[in-house]
């Protein structure tokens, strides 16, 4: 037992995936251990249960057909999101009229409950890809926006003076310099992007869909089925962990030199 | 949102200071400009909406002008704070809940290494999971009344605060913890006079997150549950076709969010201005 909880507490990323696992077991069971007192099952549902309900709707295919919606319609937008939000963010950062102009413009913006909007968007767009695709465009934008103008910003400026004397090109400095020093900050803007995005789209098939895991969750929760709506909830849960994990990697892996 | 921490590059990101002034005319004024552009550029926006909405005669079914939405506005306006009154209070009590709930919390991970290697990792492992999509399940937890709502907004908005109060606990300037303790501080002293203060700065940055979070946790309540609030109100014109109530019921909704995150933003004026504590 000795050796094993030597192992655990060791550095290496084998042992934290190992506390990570089990520290997620741990609260497995007692979940599972406290569903035995607690049976009102509205209340409280076992997480065997939230497993065998994701196990029906894999058989019964609902999941694939929930699966294409969702994901279709956020892996779009999220991209599409992506590359405006740089583009933005190299404008505003380009142009200091542009950023002072538009930067409080944009910042009011991001203040204001864009997820309000959702029923409005339902309206003028329809139910289906067309609502989600832009409500979850508008909530997945800004991070990017922010972050890219940060970064660009946040260039070394010895780096840039030490460029500017070997008589580099503006374009030669932003392809050398600010764009590498600033990938790492997009990337975390990014990363917040697909938070976000998750949120926008379960937001908007909340309302305007007739496919899609927030459309599940919410056929689920007017049946009172809560194990339903948990397996949806993580499968959801699981969607947000391996896009923050893949970021997350993608950021050490462009700027080694960060690490805190 | 477990990504934004505070104190990084997000959190200080648009400081236009270091810039090298543009020569023209038109940038000279340097008080005026930070005031007078971005209203500007919001005239010229509604002038356009306008324009294109009397122009191309858009009904108002679909963009209604911004004259007709006034006018909806002050013609609904005791419905519209009716509503409005009911969401505020909401948002309110769950962003000073949240700030409670976040600091005890916060607190506990910044000073207990227990705590934090127990409690921290499920923490951010929840953060990941798409919180509104547990919306449902508050409804089904707490009822229709305001006590789901509020449940979900707190729920929505404590963890920046979280964030907030323990990374700004801990990253204190060491040589000020080192002299309190070479004069002989005791624990209740140092963090009233050195780790409360240096961590201001990051609990109110927090802060402007959870109102946010707060505000969105009761709106999608809201939307959900409909009993009353702007969210339902919302709804309710959706189902009706009622465009211009919509738009009246969100440009009250904003000016609210802009309220509490005015508030939030003097608080921070204020209380820094007291404390003397250096802004970066």
């Amino acid at each position: 037992l000795r050796q094993v909880l030597e192992f655990l507490e060791q550095d290496t990323r084998l042992a934290s995936a190992l506390r990570v696992l089990l520290s997620i077991l741990c609260v497995l069971i007692i979940w599972q251990l406290v569903s035995l007192f607690v049976t009102n099952r509205l209340l409280l549902v076992p997480p065997a249960d939230v497993g065998a309900a994701l196990v029906k709707e894999v058989q019964l295919g609902n999941m694939w057909n929930n699966a294409v919606a969702t994901i279709t319609a956020v892996v779009t937008s999220f991209l599409v999101s992506v590359a405006i939000g740089i583009a933005i963010g190299l404008a505003l950062a380009s142009s200091r009229l542009l950023s002072l102009t538009g930067g409080p413009v944009l910042s009011a913006l991001n203040s204001v409950p864009i997820i309000a909007l959702a029923p409005l968007f339902v309206a003028w767009l329809g139910l289906g890809f067309a609502s989600k695709f832009v409500l979850v465009l508008l909530v997945a934008v800004f991070p990017v926006v922010v972050t890219t103008e940060a970064g660009l910003r946040a260039a070394d400026k010895p780096l840039i003076e030490a460029a500017r004397s070997f008589n580099a090109t503006k374009w030669q400095i932003f392809t050398t310099v600010t764009f590498p020093y600033a990938l790492p900050f997009i990337v975390s803007g990014v990363r917040v992007a697909w938070a976000r995005a998750l949120v926008g789209i379960v937001v908007a098939e909340f309302f305007g869909s007739f496919a899609g895991f927030g459309f599940a969750i919410l056929s689920a929760s007017q049946t009172f089925d809560t194990a339903r709506v948990l397996g949806y909830v993580f499968v959801l849960g699981a969607m947000g962990l391996i896009g923050s994990i893949a970021f997350a990697s993608l950021e050490r892996h462009l700027a080694p030199w960060r690490q805190e | 949102m477990a990504t934004i921490s505070p104190g990084s590059p997000v959190a200080a990101s648009t400081a236009a200071d270091d810039l090298p002034p543009a020569g023209s005319a038109l940038m000279r004024a340097d008080v005026l400009r930070p005031i007078v552009l971005p209203i500007g550029t919001a005239l010229v926006v509604l002038l356009a909406w306008q324009f294109c909405c009397d122009y191309y005669k858009i009904p108002p079914l679909a963009l209604p002008a911004p004259t007709v939405i006034y006018h909806t506005l002050v013609r609904n306006f005791p419905l519209l704070m009716e509503h409005a009154a009911q969401t505020a209070y909401e948002v309110a009590l769950g962003f000073v809940l949240s700030i409670v709930l976040g600091a005890i919390l916060g607190m506990g991970i910044a000073y207990s290494r227990l705590f934090r290697e127990s409690v921290y990792p499920n923490l951010v492992f929840f953060q990941l999971i798409p919180k509104v999509a547990l919306a449902p399940l508050f409804i089904m937890w707490f009822g229709l009344g305001s006590e789901s709502r509020l449940a979900f907004a707190v729920f929505m908005s404590f963890f920046p605060m979280v964030l907030s109060t323990a990374s700004g606990l801990s990253n204190v300037d060491p040589n000020a913890i080192r002299l309190c303790e070479a004069l002989t501080a005791t624990r209740l002293q140092t963090f009233i006079a050195v780790r409360f203060p240096f961590a201001l700065p990051s609990i109110f940055n927090g802060m402007k997150i959870a109102v946010t979070m707060s505000m969105i946790g009761v709106v999608v309540g809201e939307f959900i549950t409909s009993q009353a609030g702007l969210g339902y109100l919302i709804l309710f014109a959706a189902s009706r076709a009622e465009s211009p109530i919509i738009f009246a019921a969100i440009a009250v909704l904003c000016t609210i969010g802009l309220l509490f995150f005015g508030i939030v933003v003097l608080g921070e004026k204020i209380v820094l201005r007291w404390y003397g504590t250096p802004t970066r």
